[in-house]
């Protein structure tokens, strides 16, 4: 069995099948970065490097944790409450060894609790993560009604100091992306993955375990959001319960601009990295060209809405 | 046929005649509604007096306007994550410095309706002809749509309104508020569009099997496109309403609506592609209403109404499962 596995990889029309989306995304990234190059002055100086690189680092921990639950042929919705309700705990007046294990245990219960209520209860994808998000939102501004408190000094130092003379954010990158794929690309968990968002039915009578995998997925999604709401405490060394507005439409753009199909079963970590960079990088550059916001949340939507379009689907509707 | 000397069984609900009733039938927003009655009956007496009924009918009427649309979209197995945008327009656009000052409001009213059409036209075309994903097509839509109402106001919003809107919004005819009316009365024809007219059976068809519909000669497509429209209407109405209410124009307005607006739908027994009719999605807004101002009275305001809607939402989806998309 193990052999068939690697034999799907070896099959080179089936590896460019699979990565048709990331192919196009690295191609449209490539241009974008050279047009931003040449166009946006500073674009390419050592400072505005290390702002894209902080600014990308909560897309992509976001995005490669949404890629999995878009493989199961799911979303969700829950992610950027979650990283709101993560700040929220992590300001409160507790010791931070106390603090650390609540989020993640919340993190690992709120993704159970997703999972269970779709793959066991059926419920659909989009209702459940949403009546989660709202309530995790509810709980947020019931701990943190305001922006305000202070984080701890560990947090603090782990998103914004340097080791080795290498940022931190770099490692949080690199462990993201080298963990995302071991879990998609080289583990049973992610044939799995794959095997359910093509469909389920077939997948459960193949061997995988539906329920079970499908929970997993949105366990690591929820604690891919949790490390998100870890980081971004740590950068702006305070708390602020809407720091995660962005965070959901962000990871599901950056991942369906990667090529990741929402209809489920396709998508790769490599697409996904080039969709977070692709959306980091324009907005960047549209900050450089001092491009309104106002303009940037026009383009962003029609950003998400390009790109969804361009793959065709079978079914019509959500 | 049955053998001779043997009759037919027949349960005791059969021979009264219930037998095609069931308790799941009902919507969930009844069971809720009486659970809250009873509550609110204990906490708050003032509940059942016809004044704050009333009072409360004008709170629920914008969200209400909202769902009935929504309700469409749901039962065509598509979702308007849009409305809440919509609304947030309705609003700038209303209260916009730059119209001509000699404009009667009626021109605005029907501006603005002409609008919500076109943005439910928009997402109803990428849905049913480019077949994209209805989620992320709204939800990009709604990023667009707060963007513009930004750009138009240039950030700084707070035009008084015209009295014409504050009046559809506040006022009262016979002691009954405008704003009930227009809801009951959107409601009124949503209902005689989904139970009297053809559209309705093809919504039902639509949202019940897509392939099969399409097979039996419905005009799917223009299905999906026609509850776009509709909903986008309904939101524009609802913005309208909301706007009076308020009275000013005001940014963000209308954001967390969007899911009101499906908390309602879901909580008046409409689920993707089921059943369920445009009344109980009346029920469901009105509960919702009941609900947040339960939840004022015992002060925990915002936070706690996040999170029952939100509660709400998963329990009553539970109950009621929604059927999963067939593949094909």
């Amino acid at each position: 069995m193990i052999g068939t596995m690697y034999d799907i990889k070896l099959n080179l029309r089936n590896v460019i099948v699979r990565h048709r989306g990331a192919v196009v995304a690295w191609v449209v990234l490539a241009v974008l970065f050279a047009g931003a190059g040449i166009f946006a002055s500073g674009f390419l100086s050592e400072g505005n490097m290390r702002n894209l690189g902080e600014q990308m680092l909560p897309v992509l921990l976001s995005s490669l944790g949404q890629m999995a639950v878009i493989l199961t042929g799911g979303l969700d919705l829950s992610v950027g409450a979650l990283a709101s309700v993560t700040t929220a705990i992590l300001v409160l007046d507790l010791p931070l060894f106390v603090k650390l294990p609540i989020v993640f245990l919340l993190a690992i219960l709120v993704g159970a609790i997703n999972g269970y209520g779709i793959a066991g209860w059926k419920i659909h994808p989009i209702v459940m993560t949403m009546g989660m998000m709202s309530m995790l939102q509810g709980l947020t501004f019931l701990l943190l009604p305001i922006p305000g408190g202070r984080a701890d000094e560990l947090i603090v130092s782990m998103a914004t100091g340097s080791f080795l003379g290498i940022p931190a954010p770099a490692f949080w990158a690199l462990g993201a992306i080298g963990v995302a794929y071991w879990f998609i690309h080289r583990s049973w968990f992610g044939l799995h993955l794959i095997a359910i968002g093509g469909e389920a039915t077939y997948a459960g009578m193949n061997g995988a375990r539906v329920v079970v995998t499908t929970v997993k997925a949105y366990i690591y999604c929820s604690v891919s959001a949790v490390l998100v709401g870890t980081y971004l405490t740590g950068r702006l060394a305070s708390g602020d319960p809407w720091v995660g507005d962005f965070v959901a439409i962000d990871s599901i753009v950056a991942a369906v601009l990667g090529g990741a199909a929402l209809s489920g079963g396709v998508g790769t970590v490599i697409g996904t990295v080039a969709g977070t960079v692709l959306l980091s990088i324009s907005a960047n550059s549209l900050n450089l060209l001092n491009v309104p916001p106002f303009y940037q949340f026009v383009l962003k939507g029609g950003l998400l809405i390009g790109a969804v379009s361009l793959f065709r689907r079978k079914e019509r509707g959500l | 046929m049955s053998l001779p000397g043997v009759s037919p069984v027949k349960t005791l609900a059969q021979t009264i005649g219930l037998s095609a009733f069931r308790w799941s039938s009902i919507p969930p927003a009844v069971y809720g509604l009486i659970v809250l009655g009873i509550l609110a009956g204990f906490l708050a007496p003032h509940f059942f007096s016809l004044p704050f009924f009333l009072l409360m009918l004008r709170q629920a009427a914008p969200l209400g306007l909202l769902a009935i649309g929504q309700t469409l979209v749901v039962k065509t197995r598509s979702l308007d994550l849009s409305v809440g945008g919509t609304v947030a327009i309705t609003n700038i656009i209303l209260a916009s410095r730059a119209w001509p000052s000699d404009i009667v409001p009626e021109v605005k009213f029907l501006a603005v309706i002409v609008l919500g059409g076109l943005i439910g036209m928009v997402n109803g075309a990428f849905v049913a002809y480019l077949r994209a994903s209805a989620v992320v097509i709204t939800l990009g839509m709604a990023t667009i749509l707060i963007g513009l109402s930004l750009l138009i106001s240039g950030g700084s919003p707070g035009n008084k309104l015209d009295p014409f809107f504050i009046e559809i919004g506040r006022g009262r005819l016979m002691g009954v508020p405008i704003a009930a009316i227009l809801w009951i009365g959107v409601a009124v024809v949503g209902a005689v569009l989904m139970k009297v007219l053809t559209f309705g059976k093809f919504v039902s068809m639509t949202g019940d099997n897509p392939q099969s519909a399409e097979l039996t000669g419905v005009p799917v497509s223009r299905v999906f496109l026609a509850s776009h429209v509709i909903c986008g209407i309904t939101a524009a109405l609802g913005g309208i309403c909301l706007s009076g209410l308020i009275g000013v124009g005001s940014l963000e307005i209308g954001q967390d609506l969007v899911l009101a607006s499906i908390a309602a739908v879901i909580l008046g027994g409409v689920s993707f592609g089921g059943n369920g009719n445009v009344f109980g999605c009346v029920l469901g807004a009105f509960l919702l209403i009941v609900l947040t101002n339960l939840l004022n009275i015992l002060n925990v305001g915002e936070p706690g109404k996040l999170f029952f809607q939100g509660l709400i939402i998963i329990v009553a989806a539970a109950f009621y499962v929604v059927k999963s998309p067939r593949s094909g």
